[in-house]
């Protein structure tokens, strides 16, 4: 028996969850093709005895564009592969290859068998496929997942995960799940869908899967047709879709919030729009791979959590009002070494800052000073140093203003070298050349020109300022 | 006191900002999320809007709405606009 057989037993997987889906409700409508449990088991069945064999136990990337056939390979290969690499599509070749070689990666399911390079050999990704007899049960595997993860730079870090520690927060109630019908927002290689997935299949719900090119409103349509009740997005998606023809017609029973600090202001919008659902926040931190629900329809969350936190973590605040969770069971590593340091008693630092007011512990943001624009976050000094390589500005500090759309949006206090002859034109050029060196939402969407920033005494400019 | 002149140029300079093209005309019944203008072009366009005008009705809506086209966003700022409010 070789290491890898060992580590075989019969591990709850994704695949087990299709065995409780006996009355014929779809697993997954895509845009064009539906598919029921026993389908799908049977291509899980046919994958890990067929041409997916050799996979048992390997390290394996997947990379694959299109949903619903991301979401089968997802399914046969949870509990078979040893290590699962999920790759987003359209990933530079560089930095895949980089992943590949520090996940030491084996096999890749892909669509394109041919014409991508691939360093290592390559199965397709498959959504039908011959039938095999075969009625009883594979070992499997607890399966490794490795996610990247933007972070706030930008190079992406790889971040190990379980199937435990993915669905932390889903609720597997499967009697109460077969009343919900998920809408599918972000693409399952992102943390946002893929959580989706996860709670669709576990929790017993249908997915309902649109076509990600087309249009909002078209992807609303493709939900209401298939009587989708609940979805998850960000507060700003949340804001968009409220904006967006056709968001009346779902009768939503559970709308789920996250990535951002999620305001009073949505948060009662949704209670109001959806009188019916469950408004749901949930807390996520990506240092400590754990995350958290609130359910009571209020910003923050309650004090009492300090005392009696929620399933599967602790909370407690540092002496600089910085959030600190300790994970139940640490099931969250980074692939490299030093990243997420625990201190002596397992408290990870958040590095989120809370402010408590009323009985409730209310997100500021981040104590990096990291701006989130709609979910996507900005490192300040990365924009003061665009602003400093132009030759006109002595000096600029960047920091976060509110905005009721995105949270939060980017704004860069300039002091000029030298008093600008047409201000307004000086504040054009500035913003043209942080897009040259800038995506969208990292360029100053507010440039006020000041006389002069103040500088503390250690010769740093002073973000309080 | 009627807010279309300022809104109507900054939200051309916020479609600027955000590298996009004006998706056919900008007329009062323009669906705003098909104008070209996406979440962060919309929210550029309210925090300008607030540098200029001195005020976000998004903030002081008791319940914030989400105006699906042109002419129901610039009712929105006419509405809450200082001189009208008294």
């Amino acid at each position: 028996m070789s290491d890898r057989d060992r580590q075989f037993a019969l591990m709850p997987s994704l695949a087990h969850a299709l065995a409780g889906w006996t009355d014929g409700r779809p697993v997954v409508a895509g845009p064009s093709r539906v598919f029921s449990a026993a389908a799908l088991s049977a291509l899980i069945a046919a994958r890990r005895l067929g041409d997916g064999a050799s996979l048992r136990g390997g390290v394996v990337a997947v990379q694959v564009s299109d949903q619903v056939g991301l979401l089968s390979t997802l399914l046969w290969l949870d509990g078979w592969a040893g290590t699962l690499l999920l790759l987003p599509s359209g990933l530079d070749i560089a930095v895949r290859d980089d992943f590949l070689r520090r996940s030491e990666v084996e096999w890749v399911v892909a669509e394109e068998v041919g014409g991508s390079s691939w360093p290592v050999p390559v199965l397709p990704a498959l959504d039908s496929v011959k039938q095999v007899n075969w009625s009883g049960e594979l070992p499997t595997v607890e399966t490794r997942w490795i996610l990247p993860t933007s972070g706030t730079t930008n190079i992406p870090k790889l971040v190990a995960h379980t199937l435990a520690s993915l669905t932390r927060t889903t609720n597997r109630n499967r009697e109460k799940g077969a009343a919900y019908v998920w809408g599918l927002l972000y693409e399952p290689t992102r943390f946002a869908g893929l959580q989706v997935f996860l709670q669709a299949v576990l929790g017993g719900s249908t997915l309902v899967v649109p076509d990600f090119s087309s249009e909002l409103d078209e992807r609303l349509a493709h939900f209401a047709q298939h009587g989708v009740n609940a979805l998850s997005a960000t507060p700003t998606l949340w804001r968009k879709l409220l904006m967006t023809k056709g968001i009346e017609s779902l009768s939503l029973r559970q709308t789920t919030l996250g990535g951002e600090i999620a305001d009073q202001a949505i948060l009662t919008t949704l209670t109001r729009t959806f009188p019916s659902a469950r408004v749901v926040h949930i807390y996520a931190s990506t240092e400590a791979g754990v995350g958290f629900a609130v359910t009571d329809g209020l910003a923050g969350f309650p004090t009492s959590f300090l005392q009696s936190p929620p399933p599967g973590v602790e909370l407690r605040l540092d002496s600089d009002s910085i959030l600190l969770l300790r994970p139940a069971r640490s099931q969250v590593t980074y692939l490299e070494p030093g990243l997420a340091l625990a201190d002596s008693e397992g408290f990870i630092r958040t590095g989120d800052r809370i402010e408590v007011r009323d009985g409730r512990c209310h997100f500021l943001g981040r104590d990096s000073g990291a701006i989130n624009v709609g979910g996507n976050k900005v490192m300040p000094e990365e924009v003061e140093a665009v602003l400093h390589l132009h030759p006109g500005v002595a000096l600029a500090r960047v920091g976060a203003v509110k905005n009721p759309i995105t949270g939060q949006l980017v704004e860069a206090r300039v002091q000029p070298a030298h008093p600008p002859a047409d201000p307004e034109s000086f504040k054009r050029e500035l913003r043209l050349h942080c897009a040259a060196h800038l995506p969208p939402y990292k360029v100053p969407a507010l440039l006020k020109l000041v006389a002069d920033l103040s500088v503390s005494s250690a010769g740093k400019i002073s973000r309080q300022a | 006191m009627d807010a279309e002149p300022i809104i109507r140029r900054i939200f051309h300079e916020s479609l600027e900002a955000t590298g996009q093209p004006l998706r056919g005309t900008l007329g009062p019944d323009t669906v705003l999320l098909q104008s070209g203008l996406d979440s962060l072009g919309f929210a550029i366009l309210v925090s300008r809007l607030e540098e200029e005008l001195q005020y976000d009705p998004f903030t002081l809506m008791a319940e914030p709405v989400y105006p699906p086209v042109y002419q129901e966003f610039v009712d929105l700022y006419n509405r809450f606009h200082p001189a009208n409010r008294k």
